[in-house]
């Protein structure tokens, strides 16, 4: 139980730093003649960082809930009954990630066309990043609640 | 409807095992022993026969079903 809810916060928290390391990769970016000036921002290193130090912090506790590497994934199960736990989880959340990315095509296409009409300045990467981002991360929650219920029952 | 029942609590208690024990008997983890005592998990055939062989009781007298019958 541990184990996939530390995987599932730790996914979120990785979806969430991806999506705003590419949303936001540089800071001070000038305008030269010729040529750009920039330097990387914030959430790129910041996403770096997460890289190595969460992967280190699940191995540490790892050893010591001696999850072991059979039990590497969110997705493995140790008897029949996690099968079908994790084959549920694994289901809802397939259900909201396609859902999901059918509302996101619709809605880029929406904005877009929505901006044809107006004075609005569309970015659709930032839209898309940020959605797809969003949708990930929505997924991985959704998992995380359908294994935790079908666990406890 | 029909609903599988057990006896699965009342062996393991009978013969002194605890759900840990029974679990680490059947190469199953305690959490679905427990799901299976309180009657929320059907388990494979495999699992009926090793519970059946770790608790010596045969499968019919370990699980019954209840309610409209074929």
């Amino acid at each position: 139980m541990k184990k996939t809810i530390i995987l599932c916060t730790g996914n979120v928290i990785l979806f969430i730093l991806f999506g705003l390391a590419f949303l936001y990769p540089a800071q001070q970016v000038q305008q030269l003649h010729p040529g750009i000036s920039a330097g990387v921002g914030p959430m790129p290193i910041l996403l770096l960082g997460y890289l190595i130090v969460f992967p280190v912090v699940y191995h540490l506790l790892a050893k010591k809930y001696h999850w072991g590497k059979h039990r590497g994934t969110e997705l493995s199960a140790l008897d029949e009954r996690e099968q079908q736990v994790v084959a549920q989880a694994t289901k809802a959340a397939y259900q909201v990630l396609i859902g999901g990315i059918l509302a996101v095509i619709a809605a880029l296409g929406g904005l877009r066309f929505f901006a044809l009409f107006t004075d609005m300045q569309l970015d659709l990467y930032h839209w898309a990043v940020a959605l797809l981002c969003a949708l990930l991360a929505a997924a991985t929650v959704v998992y995380a609640a359908v294994w935790g219920k079908a666990y406890l029952k | 409807m029909e609903i599988l029942t057990n006896r699965v609590k009342a062996l393991r208690t009978e013969q002194g095992l605890s759900q840990e024990k029974l679990a680490q008997l059947t190469g199953v983890t305690r959490q679905t022993i427990i799901s299976l005592e309180k009657g929320s998990y059907i388990p494979s055939l495999l699992l009926a026969m090793h519970l059946s062989q770790v608790l010596g009781t045969p499968i019919n007298e370990i699980f019954s079903i209840k309610g409209d019958s074929l």
